[in-house]
């Protein structure tokens, strides 16, 4: 009995046994056992066979169970670590842990020195930050931060001082509120263009301030990507141009007005020389007829009524015609004068030489006339109005040969070069210097004579009405270039003339400059 | 040698009307002369309308001098007329004229005209060129008979 009270005790104490059954088993059997021999002894006394039958058979019974029990057990049990297994265990696993708790300690430390870098870092980057923040709301701009998304999250304090919008409605979508409803659209599509390509942001938009104006703003932004280049942010200003803007519109407008001024004042200028050339043309016409008229009847007078006139007659007659052949002359000339601005034609190349000789076969018999020698130098191209370049030289030469000393064949030199000057933006020009031995004049009517029907002599010494220098110097001046005389009295005349290599503009000028408007005005033919 | 011909001349300017018959009487060209003053009057005599009615009074011309610039209707117009009448344009007409234009000169040519002058400046030109027109006209040119 007493052993099974012990194991009974060893199951109760250690309830972590693997195999407590067969504690019970052998406790069982150790009764059964126990019982038997107790059976023994009760037997002697009395006679209960049967009952100790039955504590055998029991006892039988239990000790084949536990064989049966005990033979899957055997090997299991074999296999239980023995006690100093387990001992060599504990030690190890006993190391293990010390090890495992130096490694915690030091750990721990490393955590603390992490945190407490970590704080300071964090400390560093708010006072950063926060300057960044006094950067962005000292700037006299609105600045403006955005996610990869469109989304702005950060306005500087100008934004909010402007539009009078809080943050709640400005941050993500809200910056498009504030904006003038004409760029609102346009300002999104641009946005989402630029969220979508990463290209930087910039458009100029108007702005509604808070007290209900708006103004023009310059919106740009530009992406922050990272080492993969990705978009990780874009920074953006709003800058204000709303003066700039409207002194740009001014200007626009005032240029706007001054096209138009100066389209009106060509269309004006444009239909005054139609008018004049509609004039020139009549007056030409209209005008002399009546001369021929009178030049006529004044032939036939002389000739079929010769008999029938006096000297005094014939005379009057004969000056009548002069009259009359000089008032024909005169128009003639004024038509070729008022001609140069209205018969121009836009400059195209011309060869001065090819010009030169064509005047000078005009020139012909004047040459032959007077028994003169014209030499031509070699002439550059240019760029000109070829029949006007005919008669400036025409002219020149004209006169070289009319105004030759008595007794002495006229001599005349025309020359010419290019030359190159480094002023006002390097144009080169053309000199041209015609020269002739002939009479001269005073030099203080150098710049008399290129006036209108100015001349210098009577009449009767020298044909001609005064207007060829005067048409020389329109042409020339019409090309943007200058005419200038020199002379000595007695030893013939210079004339240098300059010309742009390019003459201006393709198309030809306005009738009159106000200098030419005065001039005309002033020998107005109608006046006269 | 000389043919006998009609030759009417049409020019609105009565100055002019008188140099030419001064001309002619210069240079001794002794044929019939008429005068009309303008395109319409041109016209009527040559389809015999109104006074030029009767051919006897109105016979009609071998050879046309004739100015351009005409008020009522002008030469141009007179000249493009008589050119599509079948029974008219066969007359030489020689126009004489102010104008010197290219335009004109071209369209003169254009309508069928024989010459475009130029009315010669002073009066002894105009006697050369009427003279010319004599020799040419009357002396070495073969005309078609008329009517």
């Amino acid at each position: 009995m007493a052993i099974p009270a012990v194991l009974i005790y060893f199951i109760r104490r250690r309830p972590d046994l693997p195999f407590p059954w067969i504690f019970w088993l052998f406790g069982a059997f150790i009764l059964g056992c126990g019982t038997t021999h107790l059976m023994e002894v009760i037997t002697t006394y009395h006679p209960v066979y049967w009952v100790s039958g039955l504590v055998k058979a029991f006892t039988a019974a239990v000790s084949l169970a536990t064989v049966v029990a005990l033979v899957p057990l055997t090997p299991r049990v074999l296999a239980l670590r023995g006690p100093e297994e387990l001992q060599r265990e504990i030690e190890l696993r006993r190391v293990a842990e010390d090890q495992l708790q130096r490694a915690n300690l030091g750990l721990k430390k490393d955590v603390q020195e992490r945190t407490a870098e970590l704080v300071s870092l964090n400390a560093a980057l708010r006072l950063s930050e926060a300057q960044l923040r006094q950067m962005a709301d000292a700037m006299p701009q609105i600045v403006w931060v955005a996610r990869p998304d469109g989304y702005v999250e950060y306005y500087n304090r100008r934004w909010y001082e402007f539009t009078g919008q809080g943050e709640a409605e400005s941050v993500g979508q809200g910056w498009s509120s504030p904006l003038h409803e004409d760029d609102r659209e346009r300002a999104q599509d641009r946005w989402a263009q630029s969220l979508r390509t990463g290209k930087p942001y910039e458009i100029e938009y108007r702005i509604l301030r808070h007290d209900g104006a708006y103004r023009w703003f310059l919106g740009r932004a530009l992406p922050v990507r990272d080492e993969s280049s990705q978009v990780v942010r874009w920074f953006g200003t709003c800058t204000d141009i709303d003066d700039k803007k409207r002194a740009e519109e001014g200007l626009e407008q005032r240029v706007r007005e001054r096209t138009a001024e100066l389209a009106a004042l060509n269309e004006a200028l444009v239909r005054s020389n139609k008018d004049l050339e509609e004039f020139a043309y009549v007056a030409s016409h209209d005008l002399q007829e009546p001369l021929r008229k009178i030049q006529s009847f004044g032939e036939r007078l002389t000739t079929r009524c010769r008999a029938g006139l006096d000297d005094l007659g014939r005379d009057c007659v004969q000056r009548m015609n002069s009259a009359a052949a000089r008032m024909q002359r005169l128009i003639h000339d004024l038509l070729m004068f008022s001609r140069v601005s209205t018969n121009a034609q836009p400059p195209g190349p011309v060869d001065l030489n090819k010009v030169a000789r064509e005047a000078l076969s005009d020139l012909e018999q004047r040459v032959q006339e007077t028994g003169g020698k014209v030499h031509l130098g070699s002439l550059p191209n240019i760029r000109a109005d070829a029949t006007q370049m005919r008669q400036l030289l025409q002219n020149l030469i004209g006169n070289a040969l009319k105004f030759h000393r008595p007794g002495v064949p006229p001599e005349v030199s025309v020359a010419g070069r290019i030359v190159r000057t480094p002023k006002e933006g390097n144009c080169s020009y053309c000199e041209l210097i015609v020269r002739d031995n002939g009479i001269g004049f005073a030099p203080t009517y150098a710049e008399r004579i290129f006036q209108v029907f100015q001349r210098l002599h009577g009449r009767g010494q020298y044909e001609g009405t005064g207007v060829g220098l005067a048409i020389c110097r329109k042409i020339v001046e019409r090309h943007g270039g200058s005419i200038v005389a020199d002379s000595v009295p007695g030893q013939g005349a210079t004339f240098t003339i300059q010309l742009p290599v390019e003459a201006p503009g393709g198309r030809p000028r306005p009738a009159f400059t106000r200098k030419e408007s005065h001039e005309q005005a002033d020998h107005d033919p109608g006046g006269r | 040698m000389s043919k006998p011909i009609t030759i009417l001349v049409a020019d609105d300017d009565p100055d002019d009307r008188m140099l030419i018959k001064e001309a002619f009487e210069e240079s001794r060209v002794t044929n019939d002369l008429r005068f009309v003053e303008d395109g319409v009057e041109l016209l009527d005599y040559l389809k015999r309308r109104g006074k030029y009615a009767d051919p006897a009074t109105s016979p009609r011309p071998g050879l046309i001098l004739l100015d351009l610039n005409m008020p009522r209707m002008d030469g141009r117009e007179a000249l493009r007329e008589v050119k599509e009448e079948p029974a008219l344009k066969n007359i030489r007409v020689v126009v004489l004229t102010t104008s010197k234009t290219e335009e004109d000169i071209l369209r003169t040519y254009d309508l069928s005209a024989a010459s475009f002058i130029t009315k010669p400046v002073t009066f002894s030109g105009l006697v050369d060129v009427i003279q010319s027109l004599g020799k040419y006209w009357l002396e070495i040119v073969e005309l078609p008979r008329g009517e």
